[in-house]
């Protein structure tokens, strides 16, 4: 949901409860003082139906005051005659004044003359019998004291039940027109109150309203007999009870002249105070609702205007940025001078831009950087392992060279012993071919053993065999290995000049291994000797014991001299021997804490000194 | 052709190889047999035309058995050659020399006592004539 969304719906929502708030707080406190008043005016109106129902007794009283207070009437009470009941009481007169029954009564409360006037075609109904004979305290016999004199407290009217009709009656006493005494009686007057009377209660104001009243008969209404109930636990005088939500009616007890309930005064009336107020409401519903749809608009607009519009820029700008690529564009919105929120997180969004950019293209150099690191790191590292790569298929391929040569180095002493031996095994030898194939066989077996122990060398030191070291005479070796390889210089008519500056050189070391690097040095140099001479020196110096061979062959070219002393080097790779000669022999001297060196002979041929230590560890 | 008129030359670097040669092929009858210590040096003899047969070594520093044959060929040397080899398996050397040189003999040095004599006998029976 957009935020424009939520923001209409929450001030919708907003407006809204707090509107609904109002009314329903207006309309429950007025709903409370509008049932208040209505009650109240109908109560008013109660009791001004009461009292105008009062005042009907007391019409009838001032009606009785010029007919009590008459000496007519005080005389006709001495004499009651005919003439005054001609004169005064015929029905038309008596109809006139509103008068429907007329009573007369002595001190002694009897009745002298009743009459029940005659309206209209109708006979006049039968006087009632509590009329005829009240009772001796019926409060409208005023005059039974014959000092009673017509001041007001000896006027008595109010209502009564009349022949099942309720009747405004007053009574006076009767006197002189002086208004003086002693009474002659009491003159009753009593009107009916009519269902005409009964509905002018109200008023002339209130023509609305539907006034009854019932007399405390059995055929009283329902409502009516509970409002009586009511009223009389209550003591109230009135009681308004809501019949609808449109009409609501007033109960009073009326009271008679005996102050006993005779009736009760219903006045209904329509609650036209509850309609207006519930009219008034709606027309306030209607304003509120008016007001909320305005008031949403306008927020609307004016949200749209200063808010939602910028938001909209900034959203809109954000996700043209979001695509952009290494560098993007900042955020400009068209109000800049706005100092608002959405201006302060354009700005922060700015700021976040330009320190990512910076990030990335830091992120980018050092990316950059690595990459050009590791480059250099990559291609020297394979440099190396290309170096290392050559080194082994150098040395894959000398040792393949190695056991290329191995082969023809055990092979040709083979055979040539083989052959020598199968000369031998024919008998067909002259002696001097015997000699030579004795002597063939002899050096070619030592060739063998020698290549033979080339070969377990080699072996053992790939597997780092430990030396056997035990304290032994250099120079005995020496002359060993000198004294083999003048046989074999011999046969490339070469002579091996010896020369050793003292007989016995004691060192540690382990014999055999010795014995094959004096041998390989004196090899080396009978196989490269062109013929010509080798010498051979030992001596001793500083704590060490030299075996120099120098022969005046071609000696080593300088391109080699450095690789002579590698595993499987050869410098003529098709020439005779392993390659592994000069590599075991320099071991062997490292062994024994010592070392070997070429230098070049002069004029030409090749110089070996092989040197240890005369005083070594025990091995 | 009989023994003693055949003439041998045998090429090879080690001195008691040739040594050996010449005793055990006199032992066989075989009095004619000469050395060369050298590819070269045996090339040169081989131009003189006068040998049946040559027992050529294939190991030899500076120039080897291989560069002999060519020369050989080259010089259209008529003559029968026999390689007498300690290098490498003695068959794919074989294979190697017969791919190339169709005509020339192949024996192992260490089938050379037992063998020798009889591959010697089959080759000079054959005729003589460019490698």
């Amino acid at each position: 949901m957009k935020i424009r969304q939520k923001t209409l719906i929450i001030t919708g929502l907003s407006v809204a409860i707090v509107l609904i708030g109002l009314y329903l707080m207006v309309y429950m406190l007025m709903s409370e003082s509008v049932a208040s008043i209505e009650t109240s005016n109908l109560v008013n109106i109660a009791y001004d139906a009461k009292m105008r129902l009062g005042d009907e007794s007391m019409q009838v009283d001032r009606t009785l005051g010029d007919w009590a207070t008459w000496d007519d009437t005080y005389n006709f009470m001495q004499e009651p005659g005919a003439d005054y009941i001609r004169s005064n009481l015929e029905d038309a007169s008596l109809a006139a004044a509103n008068i429907d029954i007329i009573g007369f009564y002595n001190v002694e409360g009897t009745a002298i003359l009743l009459k029940m006037v005659k309206t209209g075609a109708a006979a006049p109904p039968p006087t009632p019998q509590e009329l005829i004979s009240p009772e001796a305290d019926a409060p409208f016999l005023v005059a039974k004291n014959e000092l009673a004199n017509s001041s007001a407290e000896n006027h008595a009217h109010g209502l009564m039940v009349v022949d099942e009709r309720l009747t405004a009656v007053a009574a006076q006493p009767i006197l002189t027109s002086k208004g003086e005494g002693p009474t002659h009686g009491t003159l009753l007057m009593g009107k009916y109150i009519s269902h005409a009377t009964i509905s002018r209660l109200g008023g002339a104001n209130n023509s609305n309203l539907d006034i009854e009243a019932w007399l405390m008969t059995d055929n009283m209404p329902q409502d009516a007999r509970f409002a009586i109930a009511e009223l009389l636990k209550s003591g109230d005088e009135v009681l308004v009870k809501n019949l609808d939500t449109k009409y609501h009616a007033a109960y009073s007890v009326v009271m008679d002249l005996y102050g006993r309930p005779v009736a009760v005064l219903r006045i209904e009336r329509g609650r036209t105070e509850r309609a207006q107020f519930e009219t008034s409401m709606y027309y306030m519903m209607v304003a509120f609702t008016v007001i909320a749809v305005f008031f949403e608009l306008l927020n609307f607009v004016l949200l749209n205007r200063f808010v939602l519009s910028r938001l909209n820029e900034l959203e809109d700008q954000a996700e043209v940025i979001g695509k952009s690529d290494r560098h993007p564009k900042r955020i400009s919105l068209k109000n800049p001078k706005d100092e608002d929120e959405i201006s302060q997180l354009a700005v922060n969004i700015n700021r976040m831009l330009a320190r990512l950019s910076a990030t990335q293209d830091e992120l980018l150099r050092g990316h950059i950087n690595y990459n050009r690191q590791l480059h250099r790191e990559v291609k020297q590292k394979t440099r190396l392992l290309e170096n290392a790569n050559m080194r082994l298929k150098r040395v894959e391929k000398m040792k393949n060279r190695f056991l290329f040569s191995i082969g023809h180095e055990l092979k040709s002493p083979l055979s040539v012993i083989e052959m020598n031996m199968a000369a031998i095994m024919s008998g067909k030898e002259s002696p001097r071919q015997l000699q030579d194939s004795q002597m063939m066989i002899n050096r070619n077996m030592l060739l063998l053993k020698q290549k033979i122990e080339e070969i377990i060398q080699l072996s053992s030191f790939e597997q780092s065999r430990a030396m056997k070291k035990e304290r032994l005479d250099f120079c005995e070796i020496a002359r060993g290995s000198v004294g083999v390889y003048r046989d074999f210089a011999r046969v490339k008519n070469a002579k091996i000049h010896a020369a050793c500056s003292t007989k016995h050189v004691m060192v540690m070391g382990d014999r055999r291994l010795l014995q094959y690097a004096l041998d390989n040095l004196l090899s080396n140099a009978v196989k490269h000797c062109n013929s010509r001479d080798i010498h051979v020196k030992v001596w001793q110096e500083k704590g060490y014991v030299f075996f120099s061979v120098a022969d005046n062959g071609p000696g080593i070219k300088p391109e080699n001299r450095q690789k002579l002393f590698q595993r499987f080097f050869k410098e003529d790779p098709n020439g005779p021997g392993t390659g592994v000669g000069l590599f075991i022999t320099r071991e062997i001297a490292h062994g024994h804490s010592g070392s070997v060196v070429y230098r070049p002979n002069k004029p030409n041929g090749a110089v070996f000194i092989f040197s240890i230590p005369t005083k070594q560890e025990g091995g | 052709m009989k023994k003693n008129d055949a003439r041998i030359l045998v090429i090879d670097d080690e001195q008691d190889v040739r040594n050996s040669l010449v005793i055990f092929l006199s032992t066989c009858g075989f009095s004619k047999v000469d050395t060369a210590k050298s590819a070269k040096e045996g090339v040169e003899k081989a131009e003189t035309g006068q040998y049946d047969l040559i027992i050529l070594d294939l190991i030899m520093p500076r120039q080897s058995g291989w560069d002999a044959l060519e020369k050989i060929r080259a010089k259209k040397i008529k003559t029968r050659v026999l390689v007498l080899s300690a290098v490498g398996l003695p068959n794919v050397v074989k294979d190697e020399v017969r791919a190339h040189y169709p005509r020339v003999g192949f024996l192992p040095k260490t089938n050379a006592a037992s063998e020798l004599l009889s591959v010697v006998t089959d080759m000079l029976e054959t005729d003589a004539g460019p490698i």
